[in-house]
This record gives C-alpha cells, sequence and structure tokens, in this order.
C-alpha cells in the first residue's frame, strides 16, 4: 500500500511538472495537426469513392475508405515512437537519480517502506500518467476525425483504436522502465537523461539505416532486380526486407511500429509491388488475425518491460544510497 | 540500574574505493542516553550513521539496533529509528505541512503536524512550499520530521550546522526535552565541542574512522591526564597529539 502512497505524488508532481507538460503540450499540437490531415486525406478518399460510385465507369473505382486510413496518417505524422519516447524518458530519467540529485533519497529510505515499495510507486506512476497522456491523445485525434468527417466508428475500428492505444501505452512503459533503469545506473539526472536520448535515437534513426546496411552486406542484389514481371518480388530483394524487418523489430520502436501497422490490417512484412499476374487485393484480415500476426513484437514489448523493471528493480534494492 | 543496550556497533569497517572511512569500530549505547560523535570533517560520522540505518553495507562488522542487523532488517530499524541527514533537503514543490503529511503516510502515522511545526517554530510557514525556505528552516523541518514517528532511537548528524544561535540553544532544550519526558536514545554527531558538551551524557571522540576515547562528558577530561580540558582533549586527538 505504501507503494501507492509514493505513486500518489509521484503522479502529482509529474503531472505538474514544465518537462511534461511541455512533450505532452507537444505530442497534443501534433496529434491535432495530423489529426486534421489524416481528415482531410480521409475526405478527399470519401470524395474520389462516392464520385466513383456515382460514374458509370467503376472498373477503377477505390475502396470505400475507413477511419483507420485517418489514423493511419496520424500515427505516421506524431512519430509515437520518437515523441512518446522522448515524453516516457522525460518522466523517467530521474526517477531515482532525482531523488539522489536532490538529496532527499536519504530521507526517503530512512522511513520504514521496502526499497521495492519505492521504485514499484514510481513505476506505477509512470504507467499511469503515460496511459493518460496517451489516452488523451488517442482522444483528441478521434474527436476532431470523427467532427470534420462525420465518418461512423464501426465496433471493429473502434477495438483496433483501443488496442493500438494498448500498443503504445506499452511501448512507452517500456521507455519509461528503460529511463528508470538508466536513473537508478546512473548517479545524476543529466547522465541518464543523455544516455535515455543517445539509445532513443539510436532505435529510431541509427538501427534503421544500419539494417539496410547489414541486408545490403548479408545478400547481394540479384541482376533482376526488385521484382520480375510475372513473378512478383525477387527472392533476393525479399530475403533483404526480411533482413531489415528482423533487425528494426528487435527495437522497442520497431517492434512498436510493427505492431501498429498489425493493428491498422497491414502487414509490415508484405512487400506491395504488383505481381502484374492479375491477382487481386488480398482481403483486410480479421482482428484475430492481426492480433495473432503481431504476437511476436507484443511477447517482444512485454519482454522488454519485464526485463527493463527487472534491472532497475534488483540494482535499486541492492544499491547503496 | 542496568541500562540496556540499544545500538551495538562490532568491528565496523566501511571502505569506499579503497578509502577505509570506519575502521573496525566498535561502539555502544545505552537505552535513553544522548551520545555525541564529536570529530572533524571527513571523520566517519556520516559513514557511521548511514551504516546505522542500512543506507550503506559494512565491508565487515556488525551494527545491531534493539536487537535487529541494521542492513538485513532495514524495515524494522526504520520504524525505530529516526534520522536527520546533514544535507537534509525537503521535496521543494510541496508546502512544510505537505512535506510532513507525505512522510507521515509513509510510517502510516497521522502526527500531529501544527504541534510538530511549533516545536521547531516554522508554523507560520507551515504552509509555505519549502524552496523557499533558508537552509536552517530545512533543518528545523528535518529535526521536526524525525518526531514523525514517534521514534525509540534519532539519529542527528550534524543538526546545528546552518543554525543561528538562538535556534541552536532552542535545538538544545528540544533535545533534552524529548529525551527527558519520551526517554528517547539519541546520537548527535558534530565537529564542534560546545555544541556537544552540554548537552550529551557521553562522548566519542572520532578520528581517521575510529573512536579514539569514549566516556562520560563529565568524567572525560579528569581520565585523561595532561589536559585541562575537554577542547584540549579534541585537538590533541584530532591533531593526532593524543597518546
Amino acid at each position: 500500500m505504501k507503494a501507492l502512497t509514493v505513486a500518489r505524488k509521484e503522479i502529482a508532481d509529474q503531472m505538474s511538472s514544465n518537462k511534461f507538460l511541455v512533450v505532452f503540450g507537444l505530442l497534443l499540437l501534433l496529434t491535432a495537426a495530423t489529426s486534421f490531415q489524416g481528415a482531410k486525406s480521409y475526405q478527399d478518399s470519401m470524395d474520389r469513392f462516392q464520385e466513383a460510385q456515382n460514374s458509370e465507369n467503376r472498373i477503377y473505382a477505390p475502396d470505400k475508405p475507413s477511419v483507420l486510413d485517418a489514423f493511419n496518417t496520424l500515427t505516421r505524422g506524431v512519430n509515437f515512437s520518437l515523441v512518446g519516447g522522448l515524453l516516457a524518458l522525460i518522466l523517467s530519467f530521474n526517477t531515482v537519480s532525482g531523488e539522489r540529485d536532490r538529496n532527499t533519497l536519504k530521507l526517503l529510505t530512512s522511513y520504514p517502506l521496502h526499497r521495492d515499495s519505492i521504485i514499484n510507486g514510481k513505476f506505477l506512476a509512470g504507467i499511469f500518467t503515460l496511459t493518460l497522456a496517451s489516452a488523451a491523445s488517442f482522444l483528441t485525434a478521434s474527436g476532431i476525425i470523427i467532427s470534420l468527417t462525420g465518418a461512423t466508428v464501426t465496433a471493429e475500428a473502434a477495438t483496433r483504436i483501443v488496442l493500438m492505444l494498448g500498443g503504445t501505452v506499452l511501448y512507452m512503459s517500456v521507455m519509461y522502465g528503460l529511463g528508470t533503469l538508466l536513473s537508478t545506473l546512473f548517479k545524476r539526472s543529466s547522465s541518464a537523461l543523455m544516455g535515455g536520448v543517445l539509445i532513443l535515437t539510436t532505435f529510431g534513426l541509427i538501427v534503421p539505416q544500419m539494417s539496410f546496411f547489414v541486408a545490403d552486406l548479408m545478400v547481394e542484389e540479384s541482376d533482376e532486380g526488385v521484382s520480375t514481371p510475372g513473378q512478383g518480388v525477387s527472392e533476393s530483394f525479399k530475403k533483404r526486407m526480411d533482413i531489415q524487418s528482423s533487425i528494426r523489430k528487435a527495437t522497442p520502436s520497431g517492434s512498436y511500429t510493427h505492431f501498429m501497422s498489425y493493428m491498422m490490417g497491414q502487414d509490415p512484412t508484405e512487400i506491395s509491388v504488383s505481381r502484374g499476374n492479375g491477382d487481386g487485393p488480398k482481403s483486410e484480415p480479421s482482428i484475430g488475425e492481426s492480433l495473432n500476426s503481431s504476437l511476436g513484437v507484443l511477447g517482444l514489448l512485454f519482454g522488454e518491460l519485464v526485463a527493463l523493471f527487472g534491472a532497475s528493480y534488483v540494482l535499486f534494492t541492492r544499491q547503496e544510497i | 540500574m542496568i541500562k540496556l543496550t540499544t545500538v551495538e556497533i562490532q568491528d565496523l569497517s566501511k571502505s569506499y574505493d579503497g578509502y577505509e572511512a570506519i575502521q573496525n569500530l566498535n561502539m555502544e549505547i545505552h537505552e535513553g542516553e544522548i551520545y555525541g560523535l564529536l570529530g572533524p570533517n571527513g571523520a566517519g560520522k556520516t559513514t557511521i550513521f548511514q551504516t546505522m540505518m542500512g543506507q550503506l553495507k559494512p565491508t565487515s562488522g556488525e551494527v545491531r539496533i534493539l536487537g535487529e542487523d541494521a542492513f538485513k532488517d532495514t524495515f524494522e530499524v526504520s520504524r525505530e529509528v529516526a534520522f536527520l541527514p546533514a544535507d537534509i533537503r525537503f521535496y521543494d514543490n510541496l508546502t512544510a505541512r505537505q512535506n510532513m503529511e507525505y512522510l507521515g503516510k509513509l510510517v502510516e502515522e497521522e502526527p500531529d503536524i501544527d504541534r510538530l511545526l511549533e516545536l521547531v517554530n516554522l508554523q507560520d510557514v507551515a504552509d509555505k512550499k519549502v524552496s523557499g525556505f533558508s537552509h536552517g528552516m530545512q533543518k528545523r523541518l528535518g529535526i521536526a520530521q524525525t518526531l514523525i514517528k514517534d521514534p525509540e532511537i534519532i539519529l542527528f548528524d550534524e543538526p546545528t550546522s546552518g543554525l543561528d544561535p538562538e535556534r541552536k540553544e532552542e535545538f538544545k532544550d528540544l533535545v533534552k526535552r524529548i529525551n527527558r519526558e519520551d526517554g528517547v536514545t539519541m546520537i548527535i554527531s558534530s565537529h564542534i565541542l560546545h555544541e556537544l558538551e552540554d548537552i550529551c551524557d557521553r562522548i566519542g571522540i572520532l578520528k581517521d574512522g575510529n573512536i579514539e576515547i569514549s566516556g562520560d562528558t563529565e568524567d572525560l577530561v579528569h581520565k585523561h591526564t595532561g589536559v585541562s580540558n575537554l577542547e584540549e582533549l579534541y585537538l590533541e586527538i584530532t591533531r593526532g597529539e593524543y597518546r
């Protein structure tokens, strides 16, 4: 129960801190801006669809757009893996080192509460605040998109949006776990923040670039290029894409991006090059199928969360104050 | 009358990165006494206190407080022992009252915060954020927080540093009163002799991580020849001239 006392204080601290308000404000601003963009894109697609429905030639009629298409623009525009990750790091980089910097850790640990209550409380507070921030962002987006387009949100689309929110909270919790570990590991908050930003940049920018390089090194480009008419994507290109995808999804941001694609009804590992052999478009997967496909990346994110939190926990409960 | 031993330190050593802060320290503190830990800066006073609170792990030796191992049974020890760290700070974004309320919740008690703040003359600034508090005011709030858990033992690490003379006297009166009325055992550290000699029943003089001399404050000088007062004895020990 003392963990809840610590959590309540932490939540109040986090919500009123300038650093949180700035990044959360930025997240909401980006959400609003890209929601307008997503709504406009949805409206344009809807206009094209209706125009095609009214015309006599329906052979090239586009598919009816889904409200999820607007969310697709949103998740790509906001770049949750970067901004969300940054928000989580900003909240967590001084969870333990901040107490040390401010000289409050000696006082806190002189009180009768187990050290695990301190770390659990701080972790609970982080997850709560991040859930609130993500939910606020998703609600803002839904509000803007629905009010501007008048789109009907089907039960399936609503479920997918809720699952995307869950995935976002899970990803942010992993980044919060990373920040907490760094905060426990480093004596100074500034070092923990620098370490966190470095890792976030590595995950978000360096690893994706590196994946191209590694794939090129491992599989030589064949003479036939990306695709051959009638045979679809070339084998070497497919292998290279598989390597790139495997490297990217090993990072939390890569796993998260894959998860979001699955929830949008897309397959991030699928290469969309026309086979030129008359195959029609694949039917959209059901929620169950999407969830099933995303089990691997979900497992990775859960594993990373448990490992990061576990390491912070073990380190903090054993270290000297 | 036989006095119970509340704190027992046996062969305690503590090293940091090869530097031995405490070396084979042996010490006993009895129930209800006020013990003064006197020593220059860097003598190991804070390390002793932090080891007693289980915040530092002994390199060797043992610290037992009320029969409990200070490092292994930290939770039980911290229920009975209150600590005022030398460099105490509070949560800047909270008021004095909110800080006290938060700490009160951690001990699952509902302390009389108004009374505690009045004891240290902070009643008029109870609802002011501690970010605006001077070092001395934070120290006084620190003294008040030691009473939240109604402790058996209080460890005061340099409690009067940063306090003006009037507040120092108030602190001495408060310590005497709490000791007399509630029988609380106290260990007070300082590097200034006259801050301890008026209030302590016994004094231990610390040098290079070990107690060179310990005894009743009144008898200390009489037992050691060649010195005329306690200050002379303290200076001889800290200068390394004592034999």
